[in-house]
């Protein structure tokens, strides 16, 4: 334990005890006084809670219904009252009350009921021992308690009352109240002791330190020098005596560290003798056993360390020495030699002898006794040997170090005092380390690295150091920022703490290396980025590399191909060809283009491959294998199938088509192609036509310009020409038209084909020429057959009106005047002259209706049409009604097919349909059951109209005259008539570009179709 | 009923000799003044010497006018009578052989009161002639004639 902590602790200990002491009687005198406080308000309270109470309250106790539960109760709460106002724990009173002690006042039993049990009046207190003195002794009394009820300090008030029955007053506060109320007692003396304490403490403390400071340094000193650091000088204050022991102190370790240094010297230098040393070294001692031997005795004896420790140096030695040693030991050890000298021969391990220089020489100690023996040994059968290798080591190696193309560099290792490398000097360099660094051999000797390369450490030393220290050699290749150079260098160390450097300028190899890097990065990229495969094989076609897009184009992926030949994914109808390809350019060896190889896709589909390769040698020109490069061409062989067969197709057409002649040209007009139907047509071959422009052909020069000219428009827009109709000249001078399209093929590569398609229209054209002609001729004989039938029409109607006025006139002379004669001069004339008269008259009568007739005829083919929409149906009925209201007798059925609509004139269609039911009726005038039909049917496209009866009918024989004007098949007498009803009926029904026609059978009815041209093919519906 | 005019304008004599008798056979006794051609009649009706309609205030009760007529035809004096306020209302019986359906609606648009075609048989004439006289003559208001017309 220190001065210092010792002092401290003395002094504390002073300390505490005067503290203690004080403490504890302040706490005494504090806590009586307390004690007293406490015990005077516990008196006060006990009288006051009697003082309370009636003063006979303990008199006319004599049992349990002396108080009232109400009274009692009142009681309790005052007390509690009391306690809780003053803080304390219980106040109650007693009394002796037949042998007992019984509660005669209490606080309430509320407040901690399961230790309150006392709280009812006349309750018997269960521990009287407590009540004993203050009942013998009647005196006051004050105590600390600790019982069931708690622990707490009570004082008790003896009493006597009117009966001579003793009573008490009780009043309590708790022990932790008590303590609370002492423990702040307590406070004051504490407080004031721990400030007595602290004070002490930091007095005791800078005492205990000035007085063991000098001591303290003092003794670190001490062991400081004792570590062994002598280096350090202490200058310590303090007192006199403290500073001359500093001083000497001081003195002794400069001394010692003297000694220490000679002495660590002198023992380094003797290990490193004894250990590394070639000279063997021994000891022995008296009785010439060995003590300790180095390692080169071992070595020269062959034996180890541990085997001579055992041995007596005689045993090892030639038997011929032995005498002469053990005398010179002897003479030693007396002391009549120094030392002594000789050549002797050791036995070694192994058998041999081994032949020494031996020095011996003795050491004793300060006394003079002998220690031991110390002989030193030189193997000297090896040291001419020796020699002679180090020097030819030598030579070599310097030979080696002159004409090294490397350069090499040799270093010592600087270190620091604590043995830390710091820098390394160069040593030496050879002649080849210009070359390399740049640097002059003269330049570079003995100069510090940091200073020769100029850099702030010495470049590599973690790393070079580390080569000096342990001898592992090292090899590294660095970019030497100094010289901005890359340097290969191999390091080695040819003893400790050096190390040579031989190294090699690579910063060219480095650069290329580069480049090539650079290279095989852009061509990787080129060749994994190409839609092509890039393959490489070796000599004897196996893959040796194989781009990623073979997962494109064959489906395996690059590691599937390689080791793989190019024939294993040859298709097998492919194989043989294939085969012999392949194997001819491996036999001789050279570039091929364009080799279409039909492959298998790893799915099993067919790939067209199109490979280019080249064979690469090695230097010496060896063929090593080929690079190349297969591309899928699959689609375009495909297209190109397509394309060869549309063509033959097209060819085949061509040459096929009789009738159409095709050619092709180039845009100069120029022909490429002349199908076998233009060579008909034209007269020229198509070997004749080949390469000619259409001028020397077929077209006038004009001709020919056009067509260039059209080629030129297809070109720039793209749209076909024609057709054009033209003229052209056969091969036999002979022409003819043509009729010609002309469109634009492409021909990819941006050239375009024209193909002309003709047609010889020559023929046509010439039937054309005559249509034309004879239609010229009708169209003049139509203007004038129409001019002449204007004229008639004219005429006709001149005529007919002249007719009707003219034929009349006399027609009413002659009726007029045979009246008038018959009327005036009947009385002259006899019968006969009458009935002359009256035949004249008939006949004037008869003519002036039949020129009516014909009137009324021409009427229907002249004059205007107005067609409408006209309901057949209404009008048959319309008439049927009239000539049934006409000849109201005849019973006749008519059926009529309801809702015949047709457009027509209305008035005319009004003639026909008079006439055709006029004749039904008339002809079936003599019919019990007539019956007249008017329908339609559809025989073809024409609706055909017919009015039926079952009347008279007529013979078909006569149906030729049926329709004519003024013909009449029955007699007037059987059916009169007029004989044009029939004719008007047909040129209406011509009007209409319908036609008419009749069946009929003498006395079976007749039927009168007719239609009304194509106007009406449709029934209307109305 | 005798004191009325009635105007025949024909150029056939047959037909005068004819119609004058037609009108004897019904008993019309009425003065009956014949013009042969167009301009006659014109002249008579509106001429102004004495022996016109005009200058004696002697104006036809009907006039019988047949269409074809020399120099000026009947449609054309039709036309011209319409034109004049003093013919305008003038009773005009268009008689004629012609039955052209022209010639009815041309006589018919000018203006003619009535249009009866002449028949052949003359028997038929005589019993037309009677209708016509004893419809013109005797039912037929006319309205007023000469310079009593409205202008």
């Amino acid at each position: 334990m220190s001065i210092k902590i010792q002092f401290s602790l003395v002094m504390v200990l002073l300390i505490m005890v005067t503290a203690g002491t004080l403490t504890y009687l302040a706490y005494k005198s504090e806590k009586k006084a307390l004690l007293e406080v406490i015990d005077s308000k516990l008196f006060a309270v006990a009288n006051m809670a009697k003082a309370t109470l009636p003063s006979d309250h303990h008199d006319k106790i004599i049992d349990a219904n002396s108080i009232s539960a109400e009274e009692f109760r009142r009681i309790i709460e005052r007390n509690d009252l009391i306690c809780k106002t003053l803080d304390l724990q219980y106040i109650w009173s007693l009394m002796q009350l037949n042998n007992h002690i019984v509660f005669t006042s209490s606080t309430s039993t509320s407040k901690d009921t399961d230790k309150h049990d006392h709280a009812h009046f006349l309750d018997i207190h269960t521990n009287p021992e407590a009540y004993e003195e203050v009942f013998s002794t009647m005196q006051t009394c004050y105590s600390t308690f600790d019982d069931k009820w708690g622990k707490g300090r009570m004082v008790l008030i003896p009493g006597t009352d009117k009966n001579g029955r003793k009573y008490c007053f009780g009043a309590s506060m708790s022990v932790e109240k008590v303590d609370q109320v002492l423990l702040s007692a307590l406070q004051k003396p504490l407080r004031l002791s721990a400030l007595i304490l602290l004070a002490g403490a930091v007095v005791a403390f800078l005492l205990a330190n000035s007085v063991s400071k000098p001591v303290t340094e003092l003794t670190s000193m001490a062991e400081d020098i004792a570590k062994g650091n002598f280096d350090q000088k202490f200058n310590i204050r303090g007192a006199s005596e403290i500073r001359s022991l500093s001083h000497s102190i001081n003195a002794m370790r400069l001394a010692i560290k003297e000694r220490i240094i000679e002495v660590t010297e002198s023992e380094q230098r003797f290990r490193s003798i004894f250990e590394e040393g070639l000279i063997g070294i021994v000891f022995i001692n008296s009785d010439t056993r060995f003590i300790n031997v180095n390692p080169a005795f071992c070595k020269i004896t062959g034996y180890s360390r541990e085997e001579l420790l055992t041995k007596t140096f005689p045993d090892i030695t030639h038997p011929d020495h032995t005498k002469i040693d053990m005398e010179n030991v002897n003479k030693l050890a007396k002391g009549e030699i120094p030392y002594y000298r000789t050549k002797k021969r050791y036995i070694r391990k192994d058998g041999q002898t081994v032949w020494v220089n031996l020095n011996v020489s003795v050491i004793r100690d300060q006394s003079g006794e002998l220690l031991y023996l110390l002989g030193m040994i030189e193997d000297i059968t090896t040291t001419e040997n020796l020699d002679n290798q180090l020097r030819q080591n030598e030579e070599k190696f310097r030979t080696l170090f002159e004409n090294i193309t490397e350069g090499v560099a040799i270093h010592e290792v600087i270190y620091d005092e604590k043995g830390r490398a710091v820098n390394y000097r160069i040593v030496d360099v050879n002649p080849a380390y210009e070359k390399h660094t740049g640097i002059h051999p003269a330049h570079a000797k003995n100069k510090l690295a940091t200073e020769l390369y100029g850099t702030e450490s010495a470049p590599y030393l973690p790393i070079w150091g580390k080569v000096a220290e342990t001898g592992t050699p090292h090899h590294m290749e660095v970019f030497f920022a100094p010289m901005n150079k890359y340097f290969y260098i191999a390091c080695c160390s040819p003893r400790k703490g050096w190390f040579a450097t031989v190294f090699t300028d690579i910063t060219e190899k480095k650069q290329l290396e580069d480049t090539l890097i650079q290279n095989e990065e852009k061509f990787r990229s080129l060749v994994e980025t190409s839609s092509d495969w890039i393959w490489e094989t070796d000599k004897n076609g196996i893959c040796t590399y194989a781009s990623p897009r073979i997962k494109d184009l064959l489906g395996y992926t690059p590691t599937e191909a390689i080791g793989r030949k190019a024939i294993d994914f040859i298709a097998q109808d492919a194989l043989k060809t294939f085969n012999s390809q392949i194997t001819r350019l491996y036999v001789s060896p050279k570039t091929f283009y364009g080799m279409e190889q039909k492959c298998i896709h790893k799915d099993g589909h067919i790939v067209i491959l199109e490979g280019s390769g080249a064979p690469f040698f090695d230097a010496n020109g060896i063929f090593k294998g080929y690079r190349g490069i297969n591309r899928d061409i699959t689609e375009r062989k495909r297209q190109q199938e397509a394309l060869l067969l549309s063509a033959t197709q097209l060819r085949a057409n061509l040459e096929s088509t009789p009738n159409v002649a095709i050619q092709w040209y180039d845009l100069d007009g120029r022909i490429l192609y002349w199908n076998p139907a233009s060579e008909k047509m034209y007269g020229w071959k198509a070997e004749e036509a080949m390469g000619k422009t259409l001028d020397a052909l077929i077209y006038t020069p004009e001709l020919a310009a056009d067509f260039h000219r059209l080629l030129r428009d297809i070109q720039a827009t793209g749209k076909p020409a024609g057709p054009f109709e033209s003229e052209f000249q056969r091969l036999d001078g002979t022409s003819g038209w043509l009729i010609s399209t002309t469109f634009k093929i492409p021909m990819g590569e941006g050239k375009s084909a024209f193909v002309c398609m003709d047609v010889d229209i020559t023929g046509r054209k010439q039937a054309e020429e005559e249509v034309r002609k004879l239609n010229a001729e009708l169209e003049q004989r139509v203007r004038d057959r129409t001019l002449q039938l204007e004229l008639a029409n004219k005429e006709l109607k001149a005529f007919s009106y002249s007719v009707s006025h003219d034929l009349r006139a006399p027609l009413r002379s002659i009726d007029g005047f045979s009246t008038a004669i018959l009327e005036d001069y009947s009385d002259k004339l006899d019968g006969e002259g009458r009935d002359y008269l009256q035949r004249l008259r008939r006949a004037s009568q008869r003519m002036a209706s039949l020129i009516d007739d014909m009137l009324k005829l021409s009427k229907v083919t002249s004059g205007d049409m107005h067609i409408s929409n006209v309901n057949l149906s209404q009008m048959v009925e319309d008439f049927i009604a009239d000539l049934r209201e006409a000849d109201p007798q005849r019973n006749i059925e008519a059926v009529i097919t309801p809702g015949i609509n047709v457009s027509a004139d209305p008035q005319l269609m009004h003639a026909v349909m008079e006439n055709l039911l006029g004749n039904a009726w008339k002809f079936t005038s003599k019919n019990a059951n007539a019956r007249i039909e008017f329908g339609t049917m559809k025989p073809e496209n024409e609706t055909t109209y017919y009015v039926r009866d079952n009347g008279a009918g007529f013979d078909m024989a006569f149906i030729n005259k049926l329709f004519c004007a003024f013909q009449r098949l029955h007699s007037v007498e059987d059916y009169p008539g007029d004989g044009i009803g029939l004719a008007s009926v047909q040129r209406i029904i011509h009007r209409h570009g319908g036609r008419i026609w009749a069946e009929g059978k003498q006395n079976h009815g007749a039927t009168f179709y007719f239609t009304l041209g194509l106007t009406n093919t449709e029934p209307k519906e109305s | 009923m005798e004191n009325k005019i009635i105007l025949l304008v024909e150029d056939n004599p047959d037909d005068v000799e004819l119609t004058l008798r037609a009108f004897k056979k019904n008993n019309i006794a009425n003065e009956i003044v014949v013009k042969r051609d167009g301009a006659d009649a014109l002249e008579y009706l509106h001429g102004t010497g004495p022996d016109s309609a005009s200058g004696s205030n002697r104006w036809p009760a009907i006039t019988l006018l047949d269409l074809k007529l020399p120099k000026i035809d009947g449609i054309e004096v039709l036309k011209k009578l319409r034109a004049d306020p003093r013919t305008k209302l003038l009773p005009v019986i268009i008689l004629t052989s012609s039955t052209q359906e022209q010639d009815i609606i041309n006589s018919y648009s000018f203006g003619a009161n009535s249009y009866v075609r002449k028949p052949v048989d003359f028997n038929q004439f005589i019993e037309a002639v009677r209708q016509l006289g004893l419809y013109w003559l005797i039912l037929n208001e006319i309205a007023p004639s000469g310079r009593k017309y409205p202008q």
